[in-house]
């Protein structure tokens, strides 16, 4: 290092441009040493060449008059000037950081020496550098590292060293100022802790860069303090050869910076968000016009901003001319609200949940809407097949025919269908989540009120009672069913009142045929006795006449129990017969039998009384065979063809009349009916007398006229 | 002294037909009767031998409740005709003496071998 002569023309300042000192300029200019004089102020009063080749400057003119710091990093060009006093006083060199032309920093050792002071001139200092490379190290590296830190530490500037893995060494005291850390907190954290989020990669890289080449760094990034406040600083650095280790110097930005820097950062911090929406979004003005889309968008639609930015909402999501119906758009600004509504995209092909939120400008207007789609289509189309099921099941529900109802586990009804509705005559309303089952409803075949939660089967079925509105009860058949697990039942309910009805009628009507069959079977015991007891009676008689005429009689007496059978028979009515029919077959039967005796004979049939009970048919049965018999017999000996006639009349009032008359020849007047040997005539006394409890008038006026008169109760 | 026996039978025909062979068999038939009160009445009165009735009867009240009535007063035996077929009076009517029933219609034989037992012939 050549020193420096420091004798100087005492004008060479003032009188440089007009009239230089050849000698000393040119020892100046063409000094090996690079050489810059400079004010108090820093300014370059002049520079030797290889002080500009140094710096990379082909001419001193393109430094001249400009400032050293423009050869400094900028980091010490605040304490450039301390520094240079420091090394003029204690006659020493410290290494310095430089920048060159191209903005590269290097390393040069700094000398410097201030020039005589006169009283009325400010002071001018003379620096030289040197160049140093990494071996050439005056100093060892620990010496370098307190000087450094001497350095540090009298700068405003916060600035730290870092080691290769990125752990502080080193803090300033303006680090701790500005981030609130102090070394303490670095124990265990490196830099890059401290660094906000996004911003952490991005100072990771720069420092890898930093250690790899020798180029500095200067990057804006987030720190977060100590007292996680948020701060936006510039980082530069660069790695210090002499030290071993990265250096870096953090300058907070002014508050004006601030705010334009946090405002880039939440505007990058809304684009993130905006594009982090992973359905389409895109943001229009109030005329529809699309400003702004974002990924997903792009994606689900396959169209590129270009094709999408500016044109109108409606033009390509609904390929209409016009904002479709049902866009909550308009009602979204004017209510000034939120508003999301189900649409038809038709570019997309599907149904989208579209929400609509306005976005304010300072004046609380809205300026902007934000539109964001989410695909519904599949969960409409499941909604929808969910709502055609519904529906069906529903229409099932209700038109089963049967009254349904589900209950819950105690027993209140949750739903019921209208057929119940119906049954229980109560509106559906007062019933669902009002009325408990078993207050209407009733198990009448265990005889206890339905206790419907057997747990232990799936389905109950019994015969039960409901009670409606108006307290009627109907009868009815319950079925309950227990779902799987839900613990709600479903109860089906059929009104079976009018089969129970019908049920009733048809055992009520069997007993009442059993007992009339009964009865018949009764009555035809009794009639077979009647004929056994006839047979007997007749029996006696054989002496008297033919046998042939003995058969004949009771023949037709027991043919005249026989009609009344058939009568029976052929009538639906089992316990009076129609008297009319009877008589009327009796007579034929007669005729036709005794034809021989009177071919010619009329029978004249008048009765009032439709039908008669069984007992007295039979008695006037063999009453009117006695009778008519005798009659065709004995009244109508000439056997000629007269009017001949028999008449038979039945009438009622208080008391049967029942008139048996003919047109003969007339009974003889010595006939006896209650003293006679005759049978015949005998059995009419004793069935009208005694049976019918009635009595018999026999008048002989133009033939023969029995009237027989007989109370409807033979006994009280 | 000839027996008189009484006949109660609603039937007439029948009661005809008894009244018959209780002639033929030497014995008095009494006014035929169709009521179970008309019986009690007659057996006080007329202290029949033998009553024959029917279990069936026109009236308040049956045969057997006339028939209880009379064994009030009077033991005579009692031949009950019926044409129903009721067994459980005629087995409470078995562990009686005195009494027997017939079902209608009933054989000849029958009925006057019963008749020739209670009355002794």
């Amino acid at each position: 290092m050549s020193k420096q002569n420091n004798t100087f023309n005492k004008d060479s300042e003032a009188k440089k441009e007009t009239n230089p000192n050849i000698f000393s300029d040119q020892i100046f200019k063409f000094s090996p040493a690079a050489l810059v004089y400079i004010n108090a102020k820093g300014k370059i009063l002049d520079i030797s060449k290889s002080a500009c080749s140094l710096f990379g400057y082909s001419e001193p003119s393109d430094l001249s008059g400009k400032n050293i710091c423009k050869l400094i990093h900028h980091s010490l060009c605040k304490t450039l000037l301390a520094d240079i006093n420091n090394i003029c006083k204690l006659e020493t060199a410290i290494e310095y950081q430089l920048v060159n032309k191209n903005g590269k920093i290097f390393n040069a050792l700094l000398k410097a020496s201030q020039l005589p002071e006169k009283v009325d001139t400010v002071s001018t200092f003379l620096l030289s550098f040197t160049k140093t490379t990494a071996t050439n190290n005056h100093k060892s590296t620990e010496e370098y590292l307190i000087y450094s830190r001497q350095l540090l530490d009298r700068t405003d500037f916060a600035s730290c060293i870092l080691d290769s893995k990125n752990k502080m060494k080193y803090m300033n005291r303006a680090f701790t100022e500005l981030t609130g850390y102090t070394k303490k907190n670095f124990r265990d954290k490196t830099f890059i802790e401290i660094v906000y989020n996004y911003d952490k990669k991005l100072v990771l890289e720069h420092i890898k860069k930093l250690t790899k080449t020798e180029d500095s760094i200067s990057t804006n990034v987030v720190l977060l303090t100590k007292s996680k406040k948020k701060i936006f600083v510039n980082l530069s650095g660069y790695f210090d050869s002499s030290l071993k280790s990265n250096l870096l110097f953090i300058h907070d930005l002014s508050p004006q910076h601030q705010n334009q820097e946090v405002l880039s950062y939440l505007s990058r911090e809304r684009n993130d968000i905006f594009q982090a929406i992973g359905q389409p979004a895109f943001i229009l003005d109030m005329n529809r016009t699309i400003l702004e889309v974002n990924n997903a968008t792009l994606k689900q639609t396959g169209l590129e901003e270009h094709q999408l930015i500016g044109s109108k909402c409606y033009k390509i999501f609904h390929k209409k001319n016009s904002p479709p119906p049902g866009c909550p758009f308009s009602k979204a600004a004017k209510n000034k609200s939120l508003l999301t509504a189900e649409m038809k995209v038709e570019f997309l092909n599907g149904y989208y949940l579209v929400s609509c939120t306005p976005i304010f400008n300072a004046d609380n207007k809205v300026s902007k809407m934000i539109h964001i789609a989410t695909d519904i289509t599949e969960l409409k189309k499941t909604t929808d097949k969910l709502k055609q099921n519904e529906e069906k099941f529903r229409v099932m529900f209700e038109n089963t025919g049967t009254a349904i109802c589900l209950i819950d586990d105690n027993d209140l009804i949750v739903t019921c269908n209208n057929t119940f509705s119906n049954l229980v005559n109560i509106p559906r309303k007062k019933i669902q989540n009002i009325i408990i089952l078993t207050s209407v409803l009733k198990n009448i075949e265990n005889n206890q009120s339905s206790n419907c939660r057997k747990k232990t089967k799936k389905v109950v079925c019994f015969k039960g009672e409901l009670k409606t509105s108006e307290n009627i009860i109907k009868k009815v058949y319950v079925q309950i069913s227990r779902f799987k697990n839900d613990g709600y039942r479903i109860v089906s309910i059929v009104d079976i009142t009018p089969l129970v009805k019908a049920e009733d009628q048809v055992i009520s009507q069997l007993k009442e045929k059993e007992l009339l069959l009964k009865e018949v079977h009764h009555r035809v015991k009794n009639n077979l006795q009647i004929i056994s007891s006839l047979l007997s009676l007749q029996h006696r008689t054989i002496a008297q006449k033919d046998a042939e005429y003995v058969f004949f009689d009771i023949q037709t007496r027991i043919r005249s129990i026989a009609l009344v059978h058939e009568e029976l028979y052929r009538s639906e009515n089992l316990s009076q017969i129609n008297f009319y029919n009877y008589v009327t077959n009796l007579t034929r039967y007669l005729l036709q039998t005794m034809s021989s005796f009177s071919p010619y004979i009329d029978i004249i049939l008048n009765t009032e009384v439709e039908s008669l009970s069984i007992d007295k048919t039979i008695t006037c049965g063999l009453i009117l065979n006695e009778i008519i018999t005798n009659s065709l017999k004995y009244a109508f000996p000439d056997n000629l063809k007269k009017q001949n006639f028999i008449s038979i009349d039945l009438k009622k009032k208080n008391n049967y009349t029942l008139t048996v008359k003919d047109n003969g020849i007339g009974i003889p007047d010595n006939i006896d009916i209650k003293n006679t040997n005759s049978l015949g005539l005998r059995l009419i006394n004793i069935l009208v007398t005694d049976q019918l409890n009635g009595w018999v008038t026999i008048s002989r006026i133009k033939g023969t006229t029995f009237e027989i008169v007989f109370p409807e109760h033979a006994y009280k | 002294m000839t027996k008189k026996v009484l006949i109660v039978e609603d039937e007439r025909i029948a009661a005809e037909d008894i009244k018959n062979k209780i002639k033929e068999m030497g014995l008095i038939p009494l006014p035929i009767t169709a009521t179970g009160e008309e019986a009690v009445e007659l057996a006080k009165n007329e202290r029949p031998d033998l009553i024959i009735m029917d279990i069936k009867l026109q009236g308040k009240i049956s045969g057997l409740n006339a028939a209880k009535e009379i064994r009030r007063f009077c033991n005579v035996p009692i031949i009950f005709i019926t044409a129903l077929a009721d067994m459980l009076a005629k087995d409470n009517l078995k562990k009686e003496k005195n009494i027997v029933c017939l079902s209608k219609p009933f054989s000849n034989i029958e009925f006057t071998g019963h008749i020739k037992k209670f009355l002794n012939l």
